[in-house]
């Protein structure tokens, strides 16, 4: 399974059996944690997402028993422990209890979102947003931070309420479209397109922003200035106020946006620069991302009428399970975008900016030097120099602290993960059913060798051919520079990098499969995209021409 | 229409209009009249009766007995009967037929073509699954070829043999035609009028699947089985494999196909509750007036209950009670 990172293995070192039980395997996931992750995410997101997803799937009674996350080198690290049956009798009764529980929840997905998920949701990110963190004394503080700890882990369980029947919707969908038809799996995606999620209407925003920013005038200015100065030279203008007052107004929408899953990058609040960056892509291309929009909802409709035409002939139950199916997997489209506007953007947004004003306070108590020097603490640290009113006695040893985690954190992103830690995994993954083959298709599976030279092979994503330059890019800041017509080549892209997809020709990343959020996204925005290619970002050289072929899966690059 | 005068009368007689014989329209033909004229809901079909056959097999000097013929001669008969023409009145029925389907069914024309022998669907042979049935004929092209294709296999290799050994090579063999309006069935059954497993004849029978009823006659399919008491209570319904089913063409593309069925649809009763109960209780209706146990094949179409024909079942004399065997190798025996 490893093959060209098992030469920097060595260099990670894992003092594995120490620590963890024999037999245990844990996983990378470059998917959503490529590079190292700070150790206060590592500290709360941590524990929140095990006790979260461990708390989803009982909820769900499927055969997981406990989720566990570990970190070394500062890489994240997960397993899922399965529950193991005393007999074949047991077995046979939770894995019942398991379809039981899956189909009816998949038959309610979108109701529960409405009724139940996106109200906690909701109020659990409005109550991130008002807690009064300056305002409270230290006992008031731990207490906040308590409070903080809970609300991530509801996160995390809501998160996995809302994706394991999306992932099984998406699947049952595929599924039932390639017993039907002869078609691919692109031809079957072809239908499910064209939902309006919240990430569709963010790309439109922007797009309404070009277009505004077209109409006042300041078109030359855009394509004159780089990014980094566009906010001083819109600010010296009427029109550029005008636009930077609109822009405000779209950022408290659609700001709460980051790179990754991780507090120590900026959201678009407070740094617009991704978005001002998409929002001149957009006007030099003159891309409208509401007739694109339009468009791709009729090319949906279209394929969906040709389907049912070729399913004139057939039995009632068949068309009327078509009709469920097609439905199953237009919402779990639709989810996938949704559950990542609420959940993994604003609440992590929200988190960075709660554990931000934190540090804003242990920052003016001495207890740290810069606000953000809190990412580099634990929460038990946080937490034991909130509650001490005397902060600053402790003041040298926490600098200190930090000090080393920047170097660790430095150290660490030259470091190549491995794949696994622990003991081998035994065999494959599981593929017996819908729910693995979703969560199979999700994360792409093993890596994939081309035999022919020239040729990197992955997961065909979405649809097309495209040629271009490739753009790497490691972080959304990278991926930012991407100029209309270039490939972005990337280890993982999460949703925050969507705008991007309205840029690029076609995207490349190393991880993923047909169901991955890549995957869905580069669908909606109608781009070829090949995910889960081993390797990748160091294969492909910034500049070089290479052709994108979404539905084969094949990358091929010009020598 | 003035066809009478150079030809024997009546070479097409639709069934549901007055009650037609065995010796005239074929064993299928003479129960389907009698199922119509009984108000069972037998989709509209006519004979092509089998003096229709008679003059065109006498005309070509085709053998009329199953002696008269060596095994060897048969595809050169068969070939014969699939080229030559027809004559003027034969022709001119099967047109006025056709148009006749035109005005009733316009663009939804679609027609099950079924062999009708005089000799099959007796009380002791069956004879059935010997000769062809040609499903979703639209063409006039199409439906003269599938009725020679049907008179055809009156001398099949197999049908041939099979009169031979079971005591018929005497008898003259006669076939008629029938040609029905093709009901594109949601789900189709099979339903006896006797339980041949538990040898209760107060119990029902039911066979069912996905499609139309071709996959469960030809063997295509294990079907779902329901077994059904005397009061109408469902006592045992068996999920079967059903994983192909039999559909008409789509669109313009006339003749049917076989397809898989969905994974999520296999383990799906074909049948509701309702619909065992419509089947129930129509077949308890009919059975005490057919005057034989029977097995009645029909389908549901858009909410519809239809019937296509009705069978004697010849199992029950021919086999003892055999509880072990499972219901589908009964079929394959009634069938075969």
């Amino acid at each position: 399974m490893v093959t060209t990172q098992d030469t920097k293995t060595s260099a990670f070192p894992v003092d594995w059996n120490e620590s963890i039980d024999s037999g245990a395997t844990f996983m990378f996931d470059p998917m959503h944690f490529p590079y190292p992750v700070s150790p206060l995410l590592q500290s709360t997101m941590g524990p929140a997402f095990a006790t979260g997803f461990t708390t989803a799937v009982n909820e769900y009674n499927l055969p997981i028993h406990t989720v566990e996350v570990c970190h070394r080198n500062h890489y994240r690290y997960d397993r899922q422990v399965m529950k193991q049956p005393a007999s074949d009798e047991e077995m046979r009764q939770i894995s019942e209890a398991a379809e039981a529980s899956m189909q009816r929840e998949v038959g309610r997905m979108m109701d529960q979102w409405h009724d139940e998920h996106l109200p906690n949701i909701t109020s659990r990110l409005n109550r991130l947003r008002n807690l009064d963190v300056e305002g409270a004394s230290p006992d008031e503080l731990v207490k906040m931070l308590d409070e903080v700890g809970v609300i991530h882990t509801d996160f995390w369980r809501i998160h996995f309420r809302v994706v394991l029947p999306m992932f099984m919707s998406m699947q049952l969908f595929d599924e039932f479209y390639a017993e039907v038809f002869e078609g691919t799996e692109s031809d079957a995606h072809a239908l499910v397109v064209g939902a309006l999620s919240e990430s569709i209407k963010g790309g439109m925003g922007l797009s309404d922003l070009a277009a505004l920013a077209r109409t006042l005038g300041l078109e030359s200015l855009f394509r004159e200035t780089t990014t980094d100065s566009l906010p001083s030279k819109l600010e010296a203008t009427e029109q550029g106020r005008q636009f930077l007052a609109r822009l405000d107004a779209y950022l408290a929408d659609y700001g709460l946006r980051q790179d990754l899953f991780e507090y120590t990058t900026p959201t678009w609040q407070e740094d617009p620069t991704i978005a001002l960056a998409s929002i001149r892509s957009y006007l030099l291309i003159g891309r409208d991302a509401r007739a694109d929009y339009a468009a791709k909802a009729q090319s949906a409709e279209d394929a969906s009428t040709a389907a049912r035409e070729h399913l004139a002939a057939y039995p009632e139950a068949v068309r009327g399970q078509f009709e469920a199916m097609l439905q199953f997997g237009r919402d779990g489209a639709f989810m996938q975008e949704e559950h990542h506007f609420y959940i993994d953007q604003q609440g992590i947004a929200l988190l960075r900016l709660f554990y931000l004003k934190v540090g804003q306070r242990l920052a003016e108590a001495g207890a740290i030097e810069r606000a953000d020097d809190i990412f580099m603490l634990h929460i038990d640290e946080v937490r034991r120099l909130t509650g001490d009113s005397e902060t600053g006695s402790d003041g040298d040893g926490v600098r200190a602290t930090v000090a080393t985690r920047r170097d660790e954190m430095r150290q660490a992103h030259t470091m190549a993960p491995p794949p696994f830690i622990g003991d081998p995994p035994t065999g494959p993954p599981p593929n017996g059913n819908p729910m693995e083959r979703a969560i199979m298709r999700f994360f792409g599976g093993p890596p994939q060798k081309s035999d022919v030279a020239g040729q990197l092979k992955g997961n065909a994503g979405s649809k097309g051919v495209a040629t271009g330059i490739a753009r790497i890019a490691r972080t959304l800041d990278d991926a930012s520079h991407v100029e209309p017509g270039e490939i972005l080549v990337a280890v993982t892209t999460t949703p925050p990098w969507t705008p991007l997809f309205g840029v690029a020709s076609a995207v490349v990343t190393e991880t993923g499969g047909a169901l991955s959020h890549c995957a869905i996204v580069a669908r909606e925005y109608g781009i070829p995209a090949v995910v889960g290619v081993h390797g990748a970002t160091t294969a492909i050289k910034p500049g070089q021409r290479i052709t994108v072929d979404g539905t084969s899966g094949i990358v091929t690059l010009d020598s | 229409m003035t066809h009478h005068s150079s030809g024997p009368q009546c070479p097409l007689v639709w069934l549901h209009h007055a009650p037609s014989s065995r010796a005239d329209a074929g064993g299928k033909g003479a129960s389907l009249s009698q199922l119509a004229a009984l108000g069972a809901p037998v989709p509209n079909a006519f004979a092509l009766t089998t003096q229709a056959w008679r003059w065109f097999a006498i005309s070509l000097g085709l053998p009329r007995r199953a002696m008269d013929v060596n095994e060897r001669d048969l595809p050169r008969v068969r070939a014969d009967i699939m080229t030559a023409p027809l004559q003027d009145f034969i022709a001119e029925a099967i047109s006025d037929g056709y148009l006749a389907f035109q005005t009733l069914l316009g663009d939804d024309l679609a027609l099950a073509v079924r062999s009708s022998a005089t000799t099959e669907d007796s009380s002791s042979f069956s004879f059935a699954g010997l000769h062809d049935t040609i499903l979703d004929v639209r063409t006039p092209a199409a439906l003269e070829s599938a009725i020679r294709q049907c008179w055809a296999s009156l001398w099949s290799d197999r049908a041939h043999a099979y009169r031979m050994v079971n005591g018929f090579a005497t008898e003259t063999a006669e076939i008629a035609v029938v040609v029905q309006q093709l009901v594109r069935s949601d789900v189709s059954f099979v339903a006896f009028t006797t339980d041949p497993i538990h040898d209760r004849d107060d119990h029902l029978v039911i066979t069912a699947t996905w499609g139309l009823g071709e996959a469960i006659v030809s063997g295509l399919v294990v079907p779902d089985q329901v077994v059904v008491g005397a009061d109408g209570s469902i006592l045992d319904y068996t999920i079967g494999g059903k994983h192909m089913m039999v559909i008409p063409g789509t669109g313009r593309d006339e003749g049917i196909r076989h397809v898989a069925v969905p994974r999520l649809l296999q383990s799906q009763p074909a049948l509701s509750r309702e619909q065992v109960t419509a089947i129930t209780t129509m077949t308890r209706s009919l059975s005490a007036r057919l005057g034989y146990e029977a097995d009645l094949e029909g389908g549901f179409a858009d909410g519809s209950l239809y019937l296509f024909q009705a069978r004697p079942i010849t199992t029950i004399a021919a086999q003892p009670p055999a509880v072990s065997m499972r219901l589908e190798e009964q079929l394959s025996v009634s069938r075969q």
